[in-house]
């Protein structure tokens, strides 16, 4: 008798092998836990013969397998770290005796995807189009701020519109949901949350889903999410130091130590992130600067305690404070606007596994967020304008998991949010709202190929009518190297407080606006005043406010071939009750008086596509590319019924024609990205070469019928280069150098937020003591 | 006082080569009813209240001429401009029988004929002939870049003080009808217009 031992690839699990003289080749197969525990419904499939079968409940199975061969076997169950094998059979042997160990899945594991579905997944076989930013990636690209490192993804496109963000698929940065671990960030009402100001130093993991999401993450997730994860401590002591300094004296200086109190039981994370920039002016002598002078600190901690083996607490704090510093003219005089901004947010999660079958999680979040901006005459010192606004958000939620069978792992949770705000321009000062929801989601595995996911979400809220959002996903991997999937889905976008308790009116101008649960009460009010003249629609006679609303369809695919890796992904967004203006008074002074109303009727469409090919050992090309299509339903419509003009050169007005519409502004018909990167473990050498390619795109209405229509209102397309280079030394340290922005593409008019080539330095320190 | 800062050109374009002189021929011609001459202007960069003091900048269609705002409560006047509002000599106005239509989705040319109802006038100071607001009469306003421009497709039927008629689109409302506007360099309330006025009284306009 012989004994034969396989050690795996993380050696956590036992593979032990006895033979017998018999023929055929008979194997019996034992699965255990690592206590040695029979593991029943352990799931063997044999992947060369296609044989697929179950462990008994002493964990016992048996199968006969021609002899002579080499066979791959796979052991997969839930809540385990499935085992891959090969084995040969040989001839002079009649019966294989294999017992096989699994070991638990570590819950601390990041080796899977969690956004997508809100549970582990397996990346590759995913029905929902993800990217994903891994950890090895961020230890090569020197990215602290979320735009950097999205910048390194080919496939998502960053735009620059009063603030950096993303548009996924067309759609403008607010429909897309940013969370850090799973926790979204605060929306900013009256302000756009500026992807650059997002400080990801310490994160380890960033991952993108596209698509509609509402059916699990309620609001906001139209066109995608972006989830943050940040790195958890797996040394005994880590430290790391990073500075960079860069053009327009921009400086970034990072802190962060990771501690291992007691081992796998309790450790901490804290990190500090604090970065300067004197802005710059693209347009000379001017009074105010293009970008502003910006100081901006990121501070965050975070607690890691497992009581036991199969449950986890964590509590983190993070800190967010930026000053910014500007100055703009006004009738002839000098105004310095001095705008502070605040958000500190805390988060508690508990996590435990019962059983093989149920586990749950309990989240709480608590964020409170501050604006304040001082107008000030630079000469007088004296007060020009105000706007202060803070917002605070409790968030309490419960998921549970349940496993029916293998192939069958359902998701319930639910939970509340509380909203109050506080702005001099919100009605009465201060509105709070309160929200309730539940999601279910079932993950169903079919004939070993097929995987269907199936979500449903339910919001019930304060101020608006609630929301069902249902979404449906399927894979199918066709062989090896081919997964095809496709999904519908639905996504929404709750109106803002603004546009549902508003009290403003402008102070130059006299026009008012009121949030659509204000109007009534605020036109009585100004009736009351003697300021209305006329009433055009009374509020009472139009209902609530609703969320814009989403249906989309997408359809792809992954294709592998050796080193070629591509996907591309077909997709459509129709969007709906798009908000906008309703002018319903006009006041004595002559100005109106405005609310909000559900209107307009837009659609996205188009193709994304990546490709990833390795070559020559060190290096890999990215290239991704973009076709997208864009319009409005209803200009569309009053194009057809030749109610929209245009004037032509000589001045004389005609129907616009539906061949000239050329959709939403701001959107390129094409844009593509393309990194060639060489890295080197060995000299411990990496650079990237990238470039960002947009074609021409709308950029604002010429003509004064509000739409796109006319060559003179586009953008040229444009194509900007970067490069850097970064090398480790003494173990300890990475050095970095970059050139943003290489042939010095400047444009006041059309790219104002880029400040032409720019160059940095930086310099990583890192300890680790294990 | 500065001289005065507005340039007035004048293209008068007579439709149809009738000249008074022929009037010997009318009789000869009695099958198509004689067609009087209409008068076809262009006005550059007239001012309307740039001080932002609310003065109307009043305007007689019949002469192509500023009217004095002394002369605010005659019928001197047939049209009045300040800001993005345009006024008409009626109602609470002025004595005028003024009036005005505005429409939509036509081309300046095509309109042969004013209306002959439908006139509205200046019911109150906030019940104008001439609808304001953005999209509601003549412009556009872009909150993204600041900008106002005439709406294509929308022309003007104004009634004058004497009951005359009159077309008239809005061309620009930066000085010197600046292409593209950059808000901040060019200066607004400075009207750009055109016109077609009948100052036989019929509702033709060719």
């Amino acid at each position: 008798m012989r004994k034969i031992l396989f050690y795996t690839i993380n050696f956590l699990i036992c593979l032990t092998v006895w033979l017998k003289a018999e023929n055929p080749t008979f194997i019996s197969f034992q699965v255990t836990d690592e206590a040695g525990k029979p593991l029943h419904g352990c799931k063997i499939s044999v992947r060369n013969t296609s044989k697929i079968f179950f462990t008994d409940k002493f964990g016992k199975a048996s199968v006969k397998l021609n002899s002579s061969q080499s066979h791959q076997i796979s052991f997969e169950k839930a809540f385990y770290n499935p085992f891959d094998t090969t084995i040969f059979v040989n001839k002079d042997i009649d019966t294989f005796f294999i017992l096989v160990r699994l070991k638990e899945k570590d819950i601390h594991s990041r080796e899977v995807v969690i956004t997508a579905t809100r549970t582990e997944k397996d990346l590759v076989a995913l029905p929902i189009p993800m990217t994903t930013l891994s950890q090895f990636d961020f230890k090569q690209i020197n990215a602290k701020t979320l735009d950097q490192a999205l910048m390194e993804l080919t496939d998502i496109n960053i735009v620059d519109d009063h603030g950096r963000g993303i548009q996924l698929q067309g759609l403008d940065p607010d429909y897309t949901l940013l969370l850090i671990n799973g926790e979204p960030l605060v929306k900013r009402t009256g302000g756009i949350l500026d992807i650059s100001r997002l400080s990801v130093g310490n994160a380890s993991r960033i991952e993108i889903v596209r698509g509609p999401n509402s059916s699990i993450y309620g609001s906001n997730a139209l066109a995608g999410v972006v989830n943050i994860i940040t790195s958890e401590p797996e040394n005994e002591t880590e430290i790391s130091l990073f500075s960079k300094y860069g053009s327009y004296n921009s400086l970034d200086l990072i802190g962060e130590l990771k501690k291992s109190l007691i081992s796998d039981v309790l450790a901490f994370t804290l990190y500090a992130h604090r970065s300067k920039t004197d802005g710059f002016s693209l347009i000379p002598n001017s009074v105010g600067k293009t970008v502003p002078e910006i100081t901006n600190y990121n501070l965050q901690g975070e607690v890691f305690y497992n009581p036991t083996r199969k449950s986890r607490l964590r509590i983190a704090f993070r800190g967010n404070f930026e000053n910014e510093i500007n100055s703009y003219l006004a009738n002839k005089d000098t105004i310095s606007s001095n705008n502070d901004v605040g958000e500190i947010s805390s988060f508690l999660n508990f996590k435990n596994i019962l059983n093989d079958r149920f586990n749950y999680e309990f989240r709480a979040y608590f964020s409170t967020f501050t604006t304040n901006t001082q107008d000030r005459f630079v000469k007088t010192k004296e007060l020009y304008d105000e706007y202060k606004f803070s917002q605070d958000v409790l968030k309490l939620e419960l998921q549970t998991n349940y496993a029916f069978s293998l192939n069958n792992y359902m998701t319930l949770g639910g939970g509340f949010i509380t909203e109050q705000a506080k702005s001099l321009r919100i009605a009465g000062g201060k509105e709070s709202n309160r929200q309730f929801f539940i999601y279910l989601q079932d993950d169903i595995k079919l004939f070993e190929r097929l995987n269907v996911i199936g979500s449903l979400r339910f919001d019930n809220h304060s101020d608006y009518a609630s929301q069902v959002s249902p979404k449906i996903s399927l894979s199918y991997q066709l062989n090896k190297n081919i997964v095809l999937r496709s999904s519908v889905g639905t996504g929404f976008k709750a109106p803002d407080f603004e546009e549902l308790y508003l009290d403003w009116t402008n102070p130059m101008a006299g026009y008012s606006v009121f949030g659509r649960t204000y109007a009534a009460e605020g036109l009585k009010k100004l009736q009351q005043q003697g300021q209305i003249a006329t009433i055009l629609i009374s509020p009472d006679t139009i209902g609530k406010l609703e969320p814009e609303k989403s249906l989309s369809f997408d359809f792809g695919g992954n294709f592998s071939i050796d080193e070629l890796f591509l996907k591309i992904n077909f997709f459509r967004n129709n969007i709906q009750n798009l908000i906008d203006f309703l002018p319903i008074a006009i006041k004595t002074n002559g100005q109106r008086l405005h609310t909000y109303q559900n209107i307009n009727k837009i659609y996205t469409q188009g193709v994304e596509f990546s490709l990833e090919y390795s070559f020559l050992k060190n290096f890999q090309l990215n290239i991704s590319y973009q076709f997208l299509q864009t319009g409005d339903l209803d200009v569309i419509e009053k194009i057809k019924n030749r109610k929209i003009f245009k004037r032509d050169v000589n001045g004389n007005d005609v129907p616009v024609n539906i061949s000239d519409y050329g959709g939403l502004f701001h959107r390129p018909e094409h844009s593509g990205n393309i990194r060639l990167t060489y890295r080197s473990q060995d000299l411990g050498l990496f650079s990237s070469f990238r470039v960002n390619v947009k074609s021409k795109y709308g950029y604002k209405d010429i003509n004064g019928n509000m739409i796109l229509d006319d060559p003179r209102e586009f953008a040229p397309g444009y194509a900007i280069f970067r490069w850097n280079i970064s090398k480790e030394l003494f173990k300890y340290f990475v050095l970095n150098f970059g050139v943003d922005n290489l042939f010095d593409r400047k444009d006041a008019r059309f790219l104002a937020a880029n400040p032409g080539r720019t160059f940095y330095f930086s310099i990583d320190f890192k300890y680790i003591k294990n | 006082m500065k001289k005065q800062e507005i340039i007035i050109a004048i293209w008068l374009i007579f439709a149809i080569a009738f000249i008074s002189s022929c009037s010997k021929s009318e009789d000869n011609n009695s099958q198509s009813p004689p067609t009087t001459t209409v008068k076809a202007v262009t006005i550059y960069d007239l001012p309307a209240d740039t001080g932002k003091k609310g003065i109307f900048t009043l305007f007689s269609l019949k002469d192509s001429t500023i009217v004095s705002n002394s002369d605010s409560l005659t019928t001197k006047w047939d049209i009045g401009f300040a800001g993005t509002t345009i006024i008409t000599n009626s109602g609470v106005r002025g004595p005028g029988q003024g009036g005005a239509i505005l429409l939509k989705d036509v081309d300046f040319n095509s309109v042969k004929e004013a209306p002959e109802t439908g006139y509205r006038i200046e019911n109150s100071l906030t019940d104008l002939a001439i609808p304001t607001g953005s999209g509601n009469g003549w412009y556009n306003y872009d909150p993204q870049t600041h900008i106002i421009s005439p709406i294509p497709g929308r022309v003007i039927i104004i009634r004058t003080a004497d009951g005359k008629y009159a077309k008239l689109q809005i061309i620009s409302y930066w000085k010197g009808n600046p292409q593209p506007i950059d808000p901040y360099q060019h200066k607004e309330r400075y009207y750009t217009f055109k016109y077609v006025y009948q100052p036989d009284g019929s509702r033709k306009f060719e």
